[in-house]
């Protein structure tokens, strides 16, 4: 890097050092750039030297939001924009890498896609940041920041594409329980404008996209039946597009190991493959008068044999059907 | 079949062939009867552990997320087998009347070391170490959690310490008054993480809150509310409803909380203010029930409390709760939060406890009991056994996230938030809310908190007892209060 010079910067006074509590015992270096760095905010001065200087407070504290709002305010400022802009994005690349849960910097990348975009006259290819986002998703695939940037990035660019889809395909087949990925899956099936149809003016989810998705899940269930994710995922396509639950009953009886006229019997306590497809068998039978009974009785072997943490929840459920 | 009228006796079997003992088992029941329930709630978790109902998903696909919460579990079965073991060594050689030496008092490794985590808490009243310069944007924080976290040890910390009270006024007095001196009343940028630095809605929380338990009128006085009331409106609300956290900063529900807590203690909150902002907190529901940080994300633990804890600061919870989200879908992910072996809460699905969803999960125990009507929703004594036995550090104070990871001050806090919310169930005064003429001004102020029974939670010492917290602020119980009731007698300025 090169070394500039800031002896003519006037530092206004730094922290009132007389303060004992929670004083952070900060190097010498960092005091006297952090007084640099006061001194040039001061005076809004945006130049190359104050540029070099917020790296090296980012490189000590990558949180400093102030520091990266001032470096912002420098890049939006400088000539020849674009060549600018691009530059941070490769240099930003690594202290993302570097600092993957870090607020500021994914946002500082969000600032710079939607200032180079909106005023760049050669068309950037937006879809270059799903490199850097599925690298940082490799080292931790349930990284929220990383997913929080994939999900804007898709929305505002509308980039409901299926390379999208297969690397949330990737991620699962290498870790089925990886909710965030089932998360992203669901973004992607609701908002994919491709997965609508047009029908009396109305749009709605094209049934062929449906049943692959349903499939899909069905077939995750079969690899690992107590993977919450999975279930979760089912219901919420199904109360998203109205579907009727009773539809699952067959699949839920047979991950719970129940045999649905049996269920009433009290030495009826197999060993499950799912407690979650016992709950969702419970909530079908509780939504019919002629089995509550039995909706009852899967909730009392929740609370007693299945899931005892839960206890109370059971119970609360349990009661609410008593009471209807 | 097994005979599951005499699940005690299974449990009893169970510990005696883990210990690898034989004792006469009305010894063993005597003993459990005057034990306590932090005990028998172990043996009924540690006896599901082995239990055939218990899912293992050992013939599932092994995949890392299994495998790292296998991980988490054997290392929390290990401390609490330790933990049976110990406990029932101290009845073997005939301690007492069926109370143990090492259990009973501070020492007793299930009891709450408050001592330890006081000295702990006290060595950042010193100066901190250089590799807290990563915090340098985060300085009110540290001072929140550390003097939260001593108010939850001892309610009387601040009163018996005057001299830390008067540091507290100082340094975020400073920090306050820095960036109302630099520059005019009308570019207040709000209170920023350090002296010199941008106002940003967390850091202000946090020295709000901070100021608030000083209760020293005089500084509270010097609060420029004026000024942060057009911040928010003008610099930090935006059009759908949202807020971001500072200027040119990210948008998330952490921001709205921050604004609205802040806003409702300093009494600056508006109609304006808050507009579309019930609108767009229900936008964050997942289709799994909880809250993300925005629209589409993932539900999570952080996320979904600040949106719950914020919906319940524009109108009382049950009305709020049930008008602007799925209640039935929120309350099953919440109560899924909780592991049957760890009895700890974790942030998201298939994700590990952690000790600091204690709070951001567990405190959204209070809301929902409310809203739905039913006393208990959590399983409140298993959470604080994995508070008490795996998340605090016995040698240097201090509590952690989970086993081998180290203590900090966010955990600290958290945890402790959460032991409290364990030991307390509140209330709704629905009577003072109408008295107030429903205003949504006074809402936060309406909870009451009352110990909860015995038979529902441990407290088998007063050594593990807690401050109360308040489960809209995060903050031991009564400070909120007073700083509102402070500014509803001082004009706007
Ligand atoms: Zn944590």
């Amino acid at each position: 890097m090169e070394a500039y010079n800031y002896t003519d910067i006037q530092c206004p006074p730094p922290e009132s050092s007389e303060i004992e509590l929670c004083r952070i015992l900060y190097s010498e270096d960092y005091l006297t750039n952090m007084g640099y760095m006061r001194g040039i905010m001061s005076k809004n001065e945006y130049s190359e030297r104050a540029l070099a200087l917020t790296e090296k407070i980012i490189n000590v504290c990558a949180a400093h939001y102030t520091v990266w709002e001032y470096r912002y305010n420098i890049i939006k400022d400088g000539s020849n924009h674009n060549k600018i802009i691009k530059d941070e994005l490769i240099w930003s690349e690594n202290i993302i890498l570097e600092n993957p849960k870090n607020y500021q910097v994914w946002h500082y990348r969000q600032l710079l896609i939607i200032e180079l975009v909106s005023k760049s006259s050669d068309d950037y290819n937006v879809e270059k940041e799903f490199e850097l986002i599925d690298k940082s998703l490799i080292e931790d695939s349930k990284n929220y920041h990383s997913w929080t940037y994939r999900t804007w990035l898709t929305k505002h660019f509308k980039l409901y594409n299926d390379k999208n889809l297969s690397f949330i395909n990737s991620l699962l087949k290498s870790d089925i329980r990886n909710n965030s990925a089932w998360n992203f899956r669901f973004f992607l099936l609701v908002n994919n404008p491709e997965n609508y149809i047009e029908q009396d003016r109305k749009s709605i989810i094209n049934g062929l996209v449906l049943q692959k998705e349903l499939k899909f899940t069905e077939n995750a269930i079969e690899l690992a039946p107590q993977n919450q994710s999975s279930w979760n995922y089912l219901i919420g396509i199904y109360e998203k597009f109205n579907l009727d639950i009773n539809n699952l009953k067959g699949l839920s009886l047979k991950y719970s190991n129940f045999e649905d006229d049996k269920i009433s019997e009290l030495e009826m306590q197999p060993i499950i493959s799912s407690v979650h497809a016992l709950e969702l068998l419970a909530r079908i039978y509780s939504s019919s008068k002629t089995t509550v009974d039995k909706a009852i009785r899967a909730y009392d072997l929740l609370a007693t044999k299945y899931d005892p943490i839960r206890v109370n929840y059971w119970k609360y459920l349990s009661s609410s059907l008593n009471t209807t | 079949m097994e005979d599951i009228n005499d699940e005690k006796t299974q449990q009893i079997g169970y510990i005696l062939s883990l210990l690898g003992k034989r004792k006469k088992e009305p010894i063993f029941n005597t003993v459990l009867v005057d034990r306590d329930y932090q005990l028998e709630n172990l043996l009924t978790m540690m006896n599901f552990k082995d239990s055939p109902y218990n899912i293992d998903n050992d013939s599932d696909l092994f995949t890392k997320t299994l495998t790292d919460q296998r991980e988490v579990e054997n290392s929390v079965i290990k401390i609490y087998k330790e933990f049976l073991n110990s406990s029932s060594d101290n009845y073997e050689s005939g301690n007492g009347s069926g109370s143990g030496s090492e259990s009973e008092g501070e020492n007793g490794i299930g009891n709450l070391k408050k001592s330890l985590h006081l000295k702990f808490l006290k060595n950042a009243l010193k100066p901190l170490n250089p590799a807290f310069t990563k915090l340098d944007a985060s300085q009110t924080w540290i001072v929140f959690w550390i003097v939260n976290s001593l108010l939850l040890l001892d309610q009387d910390y601040l009163v018996k310490n005057p001299e830390l009270n008067e540091q507290i006024c100082l340094k975020i007095g400073f920090i306050v008054d820095y960036n109302k001196e630099s520059k005019s009343e009308k570019e207040y940028q709000g209170i920023g993480g350090g002296v010199g630095q941008l106002g940003h809605i967390a850091s202000t929380y946090a020295a709000i809150m901070s100021l608030s338990f000083t209760k020293r009128y005089d500084v509270w006085e010097r609060i420029p509310r004026k000024s942060i009331y057009d911040w928010m409106l003008n610099e930090l609300k935006q059009k759908d409803g949202s807020f971001v956290m500072s200027r040119n900063g990210e948008k998330d529900v952490r921001a709205v909380y921050c604004a609205l807590t802040v806003g409702s203690v300093l009494n600056i909150l508006s109609k304006k203010l808050v507009e579309n902002t019930a609108k767009w907190i229900q936008s964050c529901q997942t289709y799994e029930g909880g809250f993300g940080g925005c629209p589409d994300n993932e539900a999570h633990g952080g996320y979904t409390y600040c949106a719950v804890a914020s919906l319940c600061l524009l109108g009382d919870p049950k009305d709020m709760l049930n008008k602007y989200c799925n209640l039935d879908a929120l309350v099953r992910w919440i109560v899924s939060r909780q592991y049957n072996i760890e009895g700890g809460l974790s942030g998201r699905t298939n994700k590990l406890v952690d000790s600091c969803y204690s709070h951001w999960v567990g405190s959204l125990a209070p809301f929902i009991e409310i809203a739905i009507e039913w006393k208990t929703i959590m399983s409140r004594n298993c959470l604080q056994n994995y508070i008490l036995l795996c998340c605090q550090n016995r040698r240097y104070g201090g509590l952690r996230d989970k086993p081998l990871t180290n203590p900090d001050y966010y955990h600290t806090n958290y945890a402790l938030c959460g032991l409290s919310v364990c030991q307390n169930v509140y209330l709704f005064n629905y009577k003072k809310f109408e008295e107030s003429g429903r205003d949504f001004r006074a809402v936060g102020y309406c909870y009451e908190a009352s110990g909860i029974e015995a038979s529902d939670v441990v407290e088998r010492f007063q050594e593990n007892s807690v401050s109360e917290i308040h489960p809209v602020f995060g903050t031991v119980n009564g400070y909120a209060q007073e700083m509102y009731e402070f500014f509803c007698g001082v004009e706007i300025k």
